[in-house]
């Protein structure tokens, strides 16, 4: 069942290669724009925010090339179902469609990580004079923190999505939620960049564990605890997340009218 | 085509324009979102600005300029040229195209007046104050180059148009959801930075596409930063890309196949 949902988000993706040769581009355009700003912005500094050079610029192009991992759509897809009442189909189903949609946008991200984020990456790191991990664990700690990146994505679009057939409205809150993302998560700039008290406003919102704690943990910002630290909050606001999504979604539910069909 | 009285086109966009208002929260919610997505950016300057007193010879109220005139261009570009974004999704492969050709306008104005969209009236406004609080800021300003400041944004859209235009053409023969379209815009960022920042290969690409002409030498002729010959190039850059643009589009729709559904 589980595998089924996963292989129908990768399927879709599959289905429209041509979509991700555009997003490796656009991404990349991106990706270049910010390490030319950052590379003119270091001219005659050694270090901005405690951060040298090549971090600064690893992480603003990591940070970025995650976002087409964990990017997902799930808000406008659930909020259709509502308004399309193709939910009361789901909700006689024998499976529950938070779970089905979690893993079907597994499939998704997986898709798009074989099509866009690695081609992206290894495109970016031979063109860009990256820092690469000094230290072997790194990488898997790096892989499980984009795993969780992508489940607190999941789980605030899905309340982005509950929020929109609340309101009546989803493309105003599509662009909100795009909005919030690219300021709170760190996927434009390091989050420590901003002044306090932003800052520390923003440490306590769950979307820096979706650019911010990656990203960090590439350029090894953090010593072994502070990893296991970042990882756990990490791991604690997807639960979160999962539990208020749940909640919400028989919450909606129970104001759902559909009108036959 | 059958000809048609402006008047018959005046109805049409006023009947659209209602169609447009009758949801006002959402078009509060759309405009929100997007004044907040241009707010973030001058957050963003702001933020990287703390940390260093100029970028490559820029200083902070002169980015602002740039920015500003580059977030007017994009929100004249998004108040008439949101229906390119649609284009690809909701005409093309959801059919609406078919039903539009039979109607004795022009495709493009019917599929541009179908989609317009005051909200991002803000956005503009937005971008006049940025570059007003920019040029408040410098000093040794002639104060008449600025009376050429509306040619100046008028032709910067025409060029983002035309450009558009010519993209979103690849939607006739390449069947996808509308992600090159989403590619002019991402390229368009680049406008809002000075373009002494990027490697020559990109300032020659900017140049030939030509963004450039739509904020960064316009700005800088301004801020009394470049070539006069750049402002009297200028406003004539943006009509002839504009007919580039429409005439690629119009050859492309001549290859129009519908999808049936």
């Amino acid at each position: 069942m589980t595998l089924a949902s996963v292989r129908l988000g990768l399927n879709l993706v599959l289905a429209y290669r041509f979509e991700a040769l555009v997003k490796v581009l656009s991404a990349s355009i991106v990706a270049l724009l910010n390490w030319c700003l950052w590379t003119a912005i270091f001219q005659g500094h050694t270090t901005i925010a405690g951060r040298t050079q090549a971090e600064l610029t690893t992480y603003v192009v990591v940070a970025w090339v995650i976002t087409t991992f964990y990017g997902t759509r799930v808000d406008e897809h659930l909020s259709a179902r509502f308004r399309t009442g193709d939910i009361g189909v789901d909700l006689i189903r024998p499976w529950s469609i938070q779970q089905h949609l979690y893993f079907r946008d597994l499939g998704r991200a997986s898709g798009a990580l074989v099509l866009t984020t690695v081609p992206l990456a290894l495109w970016t790191g031979l063109l860009l004079p990256l820092r690469l991990p000094e230290h072997l664990w790194t990488l898997p700690c790096f892989l499980l923190s984009l795993f969780l990146a992508h489940a607190i994505s999941f789980g605030f679009a899905w309340l982005v999505g509950i929020a929109a057939f609340a309101l009546r409205n989803s493309s105003g809150l599509a662009h909100l939620k795009a909005t919030l993302i690219s300021v709170f998560s760190g996927a434009l700039i390091p989050l420590d960049l901003y002044p306090e008290p932003l800052r520390s406003w923003i440490m306590w919102l769950p979307l820096q564990g979706m650019s911010h704690t990656p990203a960090d943990i590439f350029v090894e910002r953090h010593t072994p605890g502070e990893l296991v630290t970042a990882i756990a909050v990490q791991g604690i606001w997807a639960g979160i997340l999962a539990i208020a999504g749940w909640w919400a979604f028989h919450k909606a539910v129970r104001n759902v009218v559909i009108q036959g069909g | 085509m059958a000809d048609i009285r402006s008047e018959q086109i005046h109805a049409y966009f006023k009947t659209r324009l209602m169609v447009r208002l009758s949801y006002p929260l959402d078009l509060l919610l759309h405009s929100f979102g997007n004044l907040l997505v241009a707010a973030i950016g001058v957050v963003f300057l702001w933020a990287v600005y703390r940390h260093v007193p100029h970028i490559d010879g820029w200083r902070f109220h002169e980015v602002l300029v740039i920015w500003g005139m580059a977030e007017c261009c994009s929100g004249l570009l998004f108040v008439f040229f949101q229906g390119l974004w649609s284009l690809n999704q909701h005409y093309l492969l959801g059919g609406q195209m078919d039903r539009v050709l039979t109607r004795p306008m022009h495709p493009l104005l019917q599929v541009l007046l179908d989609n317009i969209n005051p909200g991002d009236l803000a956005v503009m406004t937005m971008g006049i104050g940025m570059v007003a609080f920019g040029a408040h800021q410098a000093d040794g300003l002639i104060w008449w180059h600025w009376l050429l400041l509306p040619l100046f944004l008028g032709s910067g859209t025409l060029i983002l148009a035309g450009v558009l235009l010519g993209v979103s053409s690849a939607g006739f023969r390449v069947h996808h959801r509308g992600t090159a379209v989403g590619l002019v815009y991402q390229a368009s960022v680049f406008n809002r930075y000075p373009l002494t920042l990027f490697p020559r290969s990109i300032q020659w690409a900017l140049t030939i596409v030509p963004f450039a002409f739509a904020s960064y030498y316009p700005a800088a002729f301004l801020l009394g930063r470049a070539d006069p010959t750049v402002a009297v190039l200028q406003p004539l850059v943006g009509p002839l890309v504009f007919i580039i643009g429409l005439h690629i589009w119009t050859k492309g729709l001549a290859n129009y196949r519908s999808t049936g559904s």
